[in-house]
């Protein structure tokens, strides 16, 4: 299982100064600051970011509800349909995701979005009964903005109208 | 007792012919070509379905790569009718393609009846040989890439589409020197739980290195986002999560766990390379500074390209472009030229082609960030053969066609010439 490898090539346009010694959570993590900024609930519990979440918060008694913000790629029926798939639901079409509640969010409008059931993340966690979902989706300019409330359902039920509050408050950084 | 006759007279010419010439007349022969032709219009059709499971790249890889010898094919029945998947095995695209060309070579050009009125067909023949060699030269040289560049600034170098590659540099006074490159078939087949560990030798460096637990489509994780599955090595808090492949596997990001081993024995903790970092590792080996960077493969181009201004329109309340269009300075040895790039506009340029890919802002929301362009950079000897072989098929079909037209005039003339007067 030994090879040699002698190829090597010279310093290029795309060779950034990099910062040496860098920490683990230097290397891992973002260190920019979200683009979205909101006013959270007080009794949310703010948590770092993560390269796919620009804000980042736990709620609830259990433990295991979370409220995020993401960029993410793709058409707002093609998050909506991503979503509702997580909880086995059956995919909306445009007429249908054009039908949902709308709310304002970030300068536009957002589709609210739920659903309650088995709760699949795919993230290599195993699926969860009796959690539900709440969340908006806009699309922003070219991009794809959520905010996603994933957690026991009674708690998500609870937490509805201070999510609402939470999505309206959203401002794009200055 | 005519059959019979007829039967030994063929079957003594059968014995007659030699190896080779049977050989040549299997090769060159009709029913060959009718086989070879059904096999890739059945492969074309499915990896065509299969590919909007299995994304574009990985179903051509299955289909038409040197490396398979066979495939099976996959077609899904509808759910009306249970849904079943079939499984078809059939010869790898690349094989079938190849026998197609011996076969027209020696059946529709060497064995072909010549004469004048055969042109066309020699020449329509030709430039399928030419459309079925460029797919060949393709498939062993092209090198496919991108050029990502902010509005202002010059780059001299095209990033792999696929390619993930271990980058060792040595930083002297803050910056390297020379990078180390060791390649991603070095890394690709250490896949899963039970991985083996690969030792790199690297002779003009101070150590080895030793790779093992490949994810193409790793994602680094922290014990404090999502415990980890059992046995999962953890370094500093962080572990490889090993997510499936994406259909696009263009945007798959690899990840594996690395060690080095210095010569002076000493021991150094092993890390996590990612290709999605912020920053790269490093480690002090005695009194010199190392950088390791998990990143797509770069190639240095022979000129350097400045984006002067990059154009993007979009249709109305969509994210459909209407228009891109990059405005660039090629720079060589002193000299500049100004190009403009658009969609399906490349620029051609000392045998490497500049496809204008995506454009997009450092912040979406802000009207006023800069803007940046992606080229797609490749790199194809055969790149214009398809079009070429198409003209040369065209002018084949109209050449016979004419030689076809004339022929039937001058019969119809010769027939009413040798009618009887009235």
């Amino acid at each position: 299982m030994e090879v040699t490898s002698t190829e090597t090539r010279a310093v290029l346009s795309a060779d950034k100064p990099v910062k040496l010694f860098a920490s683990s959570d230097e290397r891992f993590r973002a260190a920019v600051d979200s683009p979205v900024q909101g006013d959270a609930p007080a009794d949310w519990l703010s948590r770092p970011g993560t390269e796919f979440r620009l804000l980042n918060y736990a709620f609830g008694a259990s433990g295991s509800g979370e409220v995020y913000v993401s960029r993410s790629m793709g058409s707002v029926l093609d998050n909506v349909n991503r979503w509702l798939k997580q909880f086995e639901q059956k995919d909306l079409d445009q007429v249908e995701v054009d039908a949902l509640e709308k709310v304002s969010m970030l300068g536009g409008q957002a589709v609210w979005v739920q659903a309650e059931g088995s709760y699949a993340s795919g993230m290599g966690k195993p699926t969860v009964e009796g959690f539900a979902l709440a969340g908006t989706i806009a699309q922003v300019g070219a991009d794809i903005y959520t905010v996603k409330m994933v957690g026991p359902k009674d708690e998500v039920t609870a937490e509805r109208v201070k999510l609402a509050a939470f999505v309206k408050s959203l401002r794009m950084a200055e | 007792m005519v059959e019979e006759t007829n039967q030994d007279s063929s079957a003594a010419m059968q014995r007659r012919k030699s190896l080779p010439s049977l050989v040549f007349h299997f090769l060159a022969g009709f029913p060959l070509a009718t086989v070879l032709m059904l096999i890739l219009l059945l492969q074309t059709w499915l990896a065509t379905l299969e590919q909007v499971d299995y994304g574009l790249h990985a179903t051509l890889r299955k289909y038409f790569d040197p490396q398979a010898f066979y495939i099976i094919g996959e077609l899904r029945l509808p759910e009306e009718i249970g849904g079943l998947a079939l499984k078809i095995p059939m010869p790898g695209g690349y094989y079938v393609l190849g026998l197609f060309f011996i076969n027209l070579l020696l059946g529709g050009i060497v064995r072909a009846r010549k004469g004048w009125n055969k042109v066309g067909n020699l020449i329509s023949h030709a430039g399928i040989l030419l459309m079925i060699l460029s797919a060949a030269v393709t498939e062993r040289t092209e090198k496919r890439g991108t050029m990502d560049f902010f509005e202002g600034e010059t780059s001299n170098t095209a990033q792999d589409y696929y390619e993930y590659v271990v980058e060792v540099s040595e930083h002297t006074n803050g910056a390297p020197k020379e990078v180390h490159v060791i390649r991603g078939n070095y890394l690709a087949d250490l896949r899963g739980e039970s991985a083996p560990v690969r030792k790199v030798l690297l002779p003009s460096l101070p150590f080895d290195m030793e790779f093992t637990r490949y994810a193409p489509n790793g994602r680094v994780m922290s014990v404090s986002e999502m415990a980890p599955p059992a046995g999962t090595p953890v370094l500093d808090g962080y572990y490889i999560f090993d997510r499936p492949t994406n259909k696009a596997t263009e945007i798959d990001v690899a990840a594996c766990y690395a060690k080095i081993s210095p010569r002076d024995a000493s021991s150094i903790p092993s890390f996590i390379l990612s290709g999605d970092v912020f920053q790269p590792h490093t480690v002090k080996v005695g009194e010199r500074t190392f950088t390791f960077h998990m990143r797509k493969l770069l190639w240095p181009m022979p000129f350097s390209v400045k984006l002067d201004k990059a154009t993007a329109e979009y249709y109305p309340n969509s994210t459909k472009p209407k228009k891109f269009e990059s405005i660039v300075t090629r720079l060589e040895n002193g000299s500049e030229a100004k190009v403009e790039i658009k969609m399906n506009e490349p620029m051609r340029y000392e045998g490497l082609t500049f496809y204008q890919r995506m454009m997009g802002r450092e912040n979406a929301q802000l009207a006023d960030s800069r803007p940046y362009s992606q080229l797609e950079v490749v790199k194809n000897p055969a790149d214009q053969w398809p079009f070429y072989s198409l003209w040369v098929v065209t002018v084949g079909l109209l050449v016979h066609l004419l030689i076809k037209f004339y022929v039937f005039v001058v019969r119809i003339n010769k027939k009413r010439a040798n009618q009887p007067q009235r």
